[in-house]
Protein backbone atom coordinates (compact mmCIF):
# COMPACT_ATOMS: atom_id res chain seq x y z
CA UNK A 1 0.00 0.00 0.00
CA UNK A 2 3.05 2.48 0.78
CA UNK A 3 4.10 2.31 -2.79
CA UNK A 4 0.83 2.82 -4.13
CA UNK A 5 0.29 6.50 -2.64
CA UNK A 6 3.43 8.13 -4.52
CA UNK A 7 2.32 6.51 -7.77
CA UNK A 8 -1.24 8.07 -7.22
CA UNK A 9 0.24 11.32 -6.28
CA UNK A 10 2.08 11.59 -9.48
CA UNK A 11 -0.35 10.40 -11.65
CA UNK A 12 -2.52 13.25 -10.21
CA UNK A 13 -0.29 15.48 -10.26
CA UNK A 14 0.59 14.69 -13.78
CA UNK A 15 -2.93 15.04 -14.66
CA UNK A 16 -3.17 18.87 -13.07
CA UNK A 17 0.48 20.00 -14.59
CA UNK A 18 -1.26 18.87 -18.27
CA UNK A 19 -4.65 20.35 -17.55
CA UNK A 20 -2.77 23.70 -16.16
CA UNK A 21 -0.31 23.26 -19.83
CA UNK A 22 -3.56 22.93 -21.80
CA UNK A 23 -5.60 26.05 -20.21
CA UNK A 24 -2.24 28.13 -21.37
CA UNK A 25 -2.72 27.19 -24.82
CA UNK A 26 -4.18 30.47 -26.51
CA UNK A 27 -7.34 29.52 -27.57
CA UNK A 28 -7.92 31.11 -31.09
CA UNK A 29 -10.06 28.22 -32.42
CA UNK A 30 -12.76 29.73 -29.93
CA UNK A 31 -13.88 32.82 -32.11
CA UNK A 32 -12.41 32.13 -35.21
CA UNK A 33 -14.11 31.28 -38.57
CA UNK A 34 -12.63 28.16 -40.81
CA UNK A 35 -10.44 30.66 -42.80
CA UNK A 36 -7.12 29.34 -42.63
CA UNK A 37 -5.76 27.06 -45.62
CA UNK A 38 -3.17 24.35 -45.14
CA UNK A 39 0.54 25.02 -46.91
CA UNK A 40 1.15 21.72 -48.68
CA UNK A 41 -2.98 21.63 -49.98
CA UNK A 42 -4.77 23.06 -52.72
CA UNK A 43 -7.32 25.26 -52.52
CA UNK A 44 -9.80 27.29 -54.45
CA UNK A 45 -11.68 30.57 -54.73
CA UNK A 46 -14.56 31.06 -57.29
CA UNK A 47 -15.55 34.73 -58.10
CA UNK A 48 -18.54 34.48 -60.76
CA UNK A 49 -16.96 33.25 -64.55
CA UNK A 50 -12.67 33.47 -62.37
CA UNK A 51 -11.60 30.43 -60.26
CA UNK A 52 -8.40 31.03 -58.40
CA UNK A 53 -6.65 27.47 -57.55
CA UNK A 54 -3.57 28.14 -55.40
CA UNK A 55 -1.02 25.63 -53.78
CA UNK A 56 0.88 26.87 -50.68
CA UNK A 57 4.24 25.56 -50.87
CA UNK A 58 4.73 23.70 -47.12
CA UNK A 59 7.15 26.32 -46.06
CA UNK A 60 4.50 29.03 -46.11
CA UNK A 61 6.49 31.37 -48.84
CA UNK A 62 5.38 30.30 -52.01
CA UNK A 63 2.07 30.08 -53.64
CA UNK A 64 1.72 28.53 -57.10
CA UNK A 65 -1.74 29.88 -59.09
CA UNK A 66 -3.62 28.43 -61.95
CA UNK A 67 -6.45 30.74 -63.46
CA UNK A 68 -9.38 29.34 -64.75
CA UNK A 69 -11.89 31.73 -66.63
CA UNK A 70 -14.79 29.56 -67.81
CA UNK A 71 -13.49 26.22 -66.55
CA UNK A 72 -10.50 26.79 -69.21
CA UNK A 73 -6.68 27.55 -68.13
CA UNK A 74 -6.28 31.67 -68.51
CA UNK A 75 -3.24 32.55 -66.09
CA UNK A 76 -0.36 30.83 -64.20
CA UNK A 77 1.45 32.49 -61.88
CA UNK A 78 4.34 31.72 -58.76
CA UNK A 79 4.67 33.97 -56.30
CA UNK A 80 7.35 34.27 -53.99
CA UNK A 81 8.52 36.84 -51.40
CA UNK A 82 10.78 38.38 -54.21
CA UNK A 83 8.40 38.12 -56.95
CA UNK A 84 5.14 38.68 -54.81
CA UNK A 85 2.69 40.66 -57.20
CA UNK A 86 0.99 38.85 -60.49
CA UNK A 87 -0.75 41.68 -62.48
CA UNK A 88 -3.08 40.11 -65.16
CA UNK A 89 -5.36 40.97 -67.78
CA UNK A 90 -7.42 37.67 -68.92
CA UNK A 91 -10.52 37.21 -71.24
CA UNK A 92 -12.26 33.91 -72.87
CA UNK A 93 -15.24 34.06 -74.35
CA UNK A 94 -17.42 36.16 -72.77
CA UNK A 95 -15.86 35.99 -69.24
CA UNK A 96 -12.78 38.58 -68.41
CA UNK A 97 -11.02 38.86 -64.95
CA UNK A 98 -8.74 41.85 -64.69
CA UNK A 99 -6.31 43.07 -61.46
CA UNK A 100 -3.76 41.47 -59.13
CA UNK A 101 -2.57 38.99 -57.16
CA UNK A 102 0.12 39.93 -53.99
CA UNK A 103 1.53 36.98 -51.61
CA UNK A 104 2.54 38.18 -48.21
CA UNK A 105 4.54 35.58 -46.83
CA UNK A 106 4.07 33.72 -43.26
CA UNK A 107 6.01 35.06 -40.65
CA UNK A 108 7.12 33.62 -37.41
CA UNK A 109 3.90 35.04 -35.54
CA UNK A 110 1.82 36.22 -38.32
CA UNK A 111 -0.02 34.37 -40.89
CA UNK A 112 0.39 33.98 -44.55
CA UNK A 113 -1.84 35.92 -47.03
CA UNK A 114 -2.74 36.04 -50.44
CA UNK A 115 -4.21 39.41 -51.66
CA UNK A 116 -6.47 40.07 -54.35
CA UNK A 117 -7.99 43.30 -56.55
CA UNK A 118 -10.16 41.90 -59.08
CA UNK A 119 -12.82 43.11 -61.37
CA UNK A 120 -14.26 39.59 -62.54
CA UNK A 121 -17.38 39.04 -64.88
CA UNK A 122 -20.48 37.35 -64.90
CA UNK A 123 -21.49 36.38 -67.30
CA UNK A 124 -24.52 34.59 -66.73
CA UNK A 125 -25.78 37.70 -64.89
CA UNK A 126 -24.55 40.03 -67.69
CA UNK A 127 -22.79 42.09 -64.67
CA UNK A 128 -19.50 42.61 -63.42
CA UNK A 129 -18.03 42.55 -60.25
CA UNK A 130 -15.26 43.35 -58.13
CA UNK A 131 -13.20 41.94 -55.34
CA UNK A 132 -10.43 43.47 -52.72
CA UNK A 133 -9.46 41.95 -49.96
CA UNK A 134 -7.70 38.45 -49.13
CA UNK A 135 -8.49 35.43 -50.93
CA UNK A 136 -6.31 32.86 -48.44
CA UNK A 137 -4.52 33.20 -45.37
CA UNK A 138 -2.57 30.54 -43.76
CA UNK A 139 -0.14 29.40 -41.20
CA UNK A 140 3.27 27.40 -41.29
CA UNK A 141 6.45 26.68 -39.62
CA UNK A 142 5.38 24.69 -36.91
CA UNK A 143 2.34 27.19 -35.80
CA UNK A 144 -0.53 25.89 -35.44
CA UNK A 145 -3.45 27.15 -36.81
CA UNK A 146 -6.87 27.83 -35.60
CA UNK A 147 -9.01 24.51 -36.00
CA UNK A 148 -12.70 25.31 -35.15
CA UNK A 149 -15.18 22.41 -35.24
CA UNK A 150 -17.00 23.48 -38.43
CA UNK A 151 -15.25 23.25 -41.95
CA UNK A 152 -15.68 25.87 -44.84
CA UNK A 153 -15.65 24.07 -48.34
CA UNK A 154 -13.07 26.33 -50.03
CA UNK B 1 -29.53 25.15 -40.24
CA UNK B 2 -33.46 25.58 -41.73
CA UNK B 3 -31.06 25.90 -45.62
CA UNK B 4 -32.59 25.16 -47.79
CA UNK B 5 -34.78 27.86 -47.61
CA UNK B 6 -37.56 27.98 -50.93
CA UNK B 7 -40.60 30.75 -51.26
CA UNK B 8 -43.03 31.54 -53.95
CA UNK B 9 -44.38 34.54 -55.66
CA UNK B 10 -46.56 35.38 -57.83
CA UNK B 11 -45.27 38.85 -59.92
CA UNK B 12 -47.72 39.46 -62.78
CA UNK B 13 -49.66 38.24 -65.62
CA UNK B 14 -49.47 34.52 -64.07
CA UNK B 15 -46.03 34.32 -63.96
CA UNK B 16 -44.16 33.68 -60.85
CA UNK B 17 -40.79 33.50 -59.60
CA UNK B 18 -39.72 30.65 -56.97
CA UNK B 19 -36.74 31.36 -55.24
CA UNK B 20 -34.07 28.77 -53.54
CA UNK B 21 -31.86 29.57 -51.07
CA UNK B 22 -28.88 27.57 -50.44
CA UNK B 23 -25.83 27.34 -47.97
CA UNK B 24 -22.84 26.34 -50.33
CA UNK B 25 -19.56 26.04 -48.43
CA UNK B 26 -21.40 28.72 -45.93
CA UNK B 27 -22.43 31.10 -48.63
CA UNK B 28 -26.28 31.66 -49.05
CA UNK B 29 -26.59 31.66 -52.91
CA UNK B 30 -30.20 32.31 -54.42
CA UNK B 31 -31.64 30.47 -57.68
CA UNK B 32 -34.39 32.08 -59.18
CA UNK B 33 -36.29 30.07 -61.24
CA UNK B 34 -39.34 32.21 -63.50
CA UNK B 35 -42.42 30.45 -64.51
CA UNK B 36 -45.49 30.79 -66.77
CA UNK B 37 -48.30 28.29 -67.43
CA UNK B 38 -46.19 27.57 -70.35
CA UNK B 39 -43.53 26.30 -68.12
CA UNK B 40 -40.24 27.78 -66.78
CA UNK B 41 -39.12 31.25 -68.29
CA UNK B 42 -36.05 31.39 -66.91
CA UNK B 43 -33.27 31.21 -63.92
CA UNK B 44 -30.50 33.36 -62.68
CA UNK B 45 -28.46 32.64 -59.38
CA UNK B 46 -27.31 34.79 -56.96
CA UNK B 47 -24.95 34.99 -54.25
CA UNK B 48 -22.76 37.40 -52.17
CA UNK B 49 -19.93 37.22 -55.02
CA UNK B 50 -22.42 37.75 -57.54
CA UNK B 51 -25.23 40.00 -56.10
CA UNK B 52 -27.21 41.49 -59.38
CA UNK B 53 -28.33 40.01 -62.47
CA UNK B 54 -30.10 41.64 -65.84
CA UNK B 55 -31.31 43.54 -68.08
CA UNK B 56 -32.36 39.50 -69.30
CA UNK B 57 -35.23 39.07 -71.58
CA UNK B 58 -37.29 35.88 -71.90
CA UNK B 59 -39.81 34.62 -74.09
CA UNK B 60 -42.25 31.97 -74.31
CA UNK B 61 -44.89 32.25 -76.78
CA UNK B 62 -46.24 35.94 -77.34
CA UNK B 63 -45.36 36.31 -73.68
CA UNK B 64 -42.35 37.84 -72.60
CA UNK B 65 -40.50 38.60 -69.13
CA UNK B 66 -37.75 41.79 -68.85
CA UNK B 67 -36.29 41.41 -65.80
CA UNK B 68 -34.21 45.20 -65.70
CA UNK B 69 -32.09 44.23 -62.31
CA UNK B 70 -32.54 41.14 -59.53
CA UNK B 71 -30.74 42.20 -56.39
CA UNK B 72 -29.66 40.15 -53.71
CA UNK B 73 -28.82 40.88 -49.83
CA UNK B 74 -27.64 37.97 -47.66
CA UNK B 75 -29.43 37.85 -44.48
CA UNK B 76 -26.85 38.24 -41.29
CA UNK B 77 -27.01 38.71 -37.99
CA UNK B 78 -30.56 40.78 -37.56
CA UNK B 79 -30.88 41.84 -41.05
CA UNK B 80 -33.23 39.18 -43.33
CA UNK B 81 -31.79 38.31 -46.67
CA UNK B 82 -33.61 39.29 -49.51
CA UNK B 83 -34.32 38.80 -53.54
CA UNK B 84 -35.29 42.09 -54.82
CA UNK B 85 -36.39 41.95 -58.87
CA UNK B 86 -37.35 45.35 -61.01
CA UNK B 87 -38.93 44.52 -64.73
CA UNK B 88 -42.37 43.85 -66.63
CA UNK B 89 -44.52 40.93 -68.00
CA UNK B 90 -46.62 40.23 -70.87
CA UNK B 91 -49.59 38.15 -70.54
CA UNK B 92 -49.48 34.90 -72.43
CA UNK B 93 -50.71 37.21 -75.55
CA UNK B 94 -47.99 39.23 -75.41
CA UNK B 95 -51.04 42.21 -74.00
CA UNK B 96 -51.33 43.90 -70.89
CA UNK B 97 -47.73 44.69 -69.99
CA UNK B 98 -47.67 45.05 -66.59
CA UNK B 99 -44.44 46.28 -64.30
CA UNK B 100 -43.18 45.35 -61.37
CA UNK B 101 -40.74 46.43 -58.54
CA UNK B 102 -40.78 43.74 -55.48
CA UNK B 103 -39.61 41.50 -52.96
CA UNK B 104 -39.85 38.12 -54.01
CA UNK B 105 -38.32 36.00 -51.04
CA UNK B 106 -36.86 36.99 -47.61
CA UNK B 107 -35.27 34.72 -45.28
CA UNK B 108 -33.53 34.84 -41.33
CA UNK B 109 -29.84 34.14 -41.18
CA UNK B 110 -31.38 30.95 -39.96
CA UNK B 111 -32.57 29.96 -43.45
CA UNK B 112 -36.51 30.42 -41.67
CA UNK B 113 -39.26 33.03 -43.21
CA UNK B 114 -38.67 36.19 -43.04
CA UNK B 115 -40.52 39.37 -41.57
CA UNK B 116 -42.12 39.61 -44.77
CA UNK B 117 -42.91 36.48 -45.68
CA UNK B 118 -44.41 35.62 -42.92
CA UNK B 119 -46.75 38.39 -42.81
CA UNK B 120 -47.61 37.50 -46.28
CA UNK B 121 -48.59 34.10 -45.39
CA UNK B 122 -50.42 35.61 -42.04
CA UNK B 123 -52.75 37.31 -44.92
CA UNK B 124 -53.38 34.52 -46.55
CA UNK B 125 -55.09 33.17 -44.03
Amino acid sequence: MPVKIPATTGAILLLLISSFLYAQQPKADDCLPAVFSTPGQCSQRILGDLQIIYKIDSSGNTVTCVLLLNTQLAGLCRLTPTSSTYIFDLVLGNGSAKGSLTMFPSLKDTPGMLNGDISYSVSANNRSFVFKGVLAAWYANGISPPRPQQTINR
Amino acid sequence: MAFPYSQTTPLVNSISAKTTVTLQGGMQVATIEYSSAAGLLGKMVLSPIQPTAGPETYKRGQQVLVINQATFTAAQGFVDGNVFVDGSGTDQHGKNDTPFSADIADWTSNGTAGAKAKKATAKEH
